[in-house]
């Protein structure tokens, strides 16, 4: 899947136009309340009319009322059953799963290979979005520690992902944190090992005070680095 | 190699690996008396390893029937959860109005404040609301009251109970006037019973407990509320490794997340403030974010 990145340029609202160009596993980052989460429900809400979303939580953040939210702005007014039966059709794609350490992560992984292996043959609905918001507050209590299981445990999550993303034609979309680097200026968490991991990297922020949301691209395999965008959610 | 995958503790993964079990299968036609033999640990470690591995050997061959993984809900059924679900009120009207309707179910609230602004004392009237009765628009819950700065004062939380059963019994006047009045049975010493009061002396204790949670809340079916005085007192002085502390902060707060998911409880974090110097200026800020 390829963001239709234009849009974004433009400036206008953030409504992604997905399409089926290739396999890639994006990684957003940004410091404390910068949106990153709105931008996850807000895709996930998009791709869900379609195909059926995975949406992994560490943190209590997902909100069903946010996802009716955008889907109530978007349909036409009409009936309130006709509403309630859209939201239905569109909700019920949405799987959310809370996980609170890295061995469940993997556990639940394990599961949709086995998932998607049996999905592969027949039609219908398909899954084509998995969300992990967010990954750093996973690993982060295991790495660093004296032993180097923390780092291989965080390398082979990354090439998990990366091998359901490449396999079975599925986007990932994994939520990084930012943390204070030298000079005051944030760096992604998760250092540099995980910076090779995913395909194209995005970095959010947020302007004080205002609405607007900025984001710009720090790494992807088509497009230059450095370009930057404005939103509005 | 799947050995990695397992949790369980470095030694015994290493001792799985020299004696030459690197794969789930390996481990699943051998007896645990067997085990114990070969890796020279304890027969109930051994037993322990024979069930996580024959745990994760299940789930990956179960087959995913109507939700794609265990556990898993869709939206549609969370969005009706949610508004099924009650709130502990704090007794203001215009909190109640901030949070929502109060305090949450399933979700953790931090609450911090200088000192001397009155978080204890709302911690004390969370603990003593979620008791309210079904009847009257509560949970009809117990609580848990950790306290780490020694805080908690007996009397105070009997006289905000007295004040509770007023406000009860003064409701009950009003709205079943015409009805034969039915007297509250509840007293205030009911209410302090129902509280479970835990004191933390240090940052051992603290992560000792949070551990021990677990098993306490299976046990104990009906807490509605654990309320933390203070999460970060213990971490703020004499620790002298930080990335240590941020680790079993984060650490802390995820098994907090995982037990207001599991027994849909509310968990209330009280918090300190302190000074951030940013950008020339001095802002408040909570403590250890």
């Amino acid at each position: 899947m390829e963001w239709n990145c234009w849009k974004m340029l433009k400036g206008i609202n953030m409504s992604f136009l997905l399409e089926f160009k290739g396999l890639i596993c994006c990684s957003e980052m940004g410091p404390s309340s910068s949106g990153k989460t709105q931008v996850c429900l807000r895709t996930a809400s998009n791709v869900a009319r379609n195909h059926m979303v995975l949406y992994l939580d560490t943190g209590n953040s997902f909100s069903p009322q946010r996802i009716a939210y955008f889907l109530g702005k978007t349909i036409s007014p009409s009936s309130a059953q006709a509403k309630n039966q859209f939201l239905q059709k569109v909700m019920s794609n949405i799987s959310c799963h809370s996980v609170f350490d890295i061995f469940a992560m993997f556990d639940v992984l394990h599961q949709l290979e086995s998932y998607l292996r049996c999905q592969d043959g027949r039609g219908g609905f398909q899954m084509r979005l998995l969300i992990v918001d967010s990954i750093s507050s996973l690993i982060s209590p295991v790495l660093g520690s004296s032993s180097t299981l923390g780092r291989a445990l965080m390398t082979s999550a990354g090439y998990l992902l990366k091998k359901l993303a490449h396999q079975h034609n599925l986007a990932v979309l994994i939520i990084n944190h930012t943390v204070g680097g030298e000079g005051g200026s944030s760096k992604p968490a998760l250092g540099d090992s995980w910076k090779c991991i995913p395909h194209s990297r995005l970095f959010l922020s947020c302007d004080r005070g205002s609405n607007t949301y900025n984001v710009s691209i720090l790494r992807h395999p088509s497009m230059a680095s450095g370009k930057a965008a404005r939103f509005v959610i | 190699m799947e050995i990695w995958r397992l949790p369980i503790s470095a030694s015994q993964r290493g001792k799985l690996i020299s004696a030459g079990y690197t794969s789930l299968s390996s481990l699943s036609s051998i007896s645990s008396s067997d085990l114990a033999r070969e890796l020279n640990v304890s027969e109930s470690e051994a037993m322990n390893i024979l069930k996580v591995a024959s745990h994760s050997r299940g789930s990956e061959t179960s087959n995913a029937s109507c939700s794609i993984v265990e556990g898993a809900q869709s939206a549609w059924d969370m969005l009706h959860d949610e508004e099924s679900l009650m709130h502990i009120t704090t007794s203001s009207a215009d909190l109640d109005n901030i949070l929502g309707g109060g305090i949450h179910c399933k979700e953790v609230t931090e609450i911090g404040g200088v000192p001397g602004i009155g978080k204890t004392q709302l911690g004390i009237q969370i603990a003593v609301n979620v008791q309210i009765p079904n009847d009257f628009g509560g949970l009809g819950g117990k609580a848990i009251y950790i306290d780490t700065e020694g805080s908690f004062m007996v009397e105070r939380a009997f006289q905000i109970a007295e004040a509770c059963i007023e406000d009860m019994s003064e409701y009950n006047r009003f709205l079943r006037k015409d009805f034969q009045e039915c007297k509250i049975k509840m007293q205030p010493q009911d209410i302090l019973e129902n509280i479970f009061y835990f004191r933390i002396c240090s940052y051992t204790e603290q992560i000792a407990l949070i551990n021990y949670l677990d098993k306490f809340l299976s046990e104990h079916k009906d807490v509605k509320v654990i309320v933390v005085d203070s999460v970060t007192f213990h971490f703020r002085q004499d620790f002298d490794d930080m990335a240590l502390r941020t680790r079993v902060l984060s650490g802390m707060a995820l098994k907090l997340m995982n037990l207001a998911k599991r027994f849909s409880l509310a968990v209330v974090l009280l918090n300190q403030v302190t000074t951030k110097h940013t950008e020339a200026s001095f802002q408040l800020a909570l403590a250890l974010v």
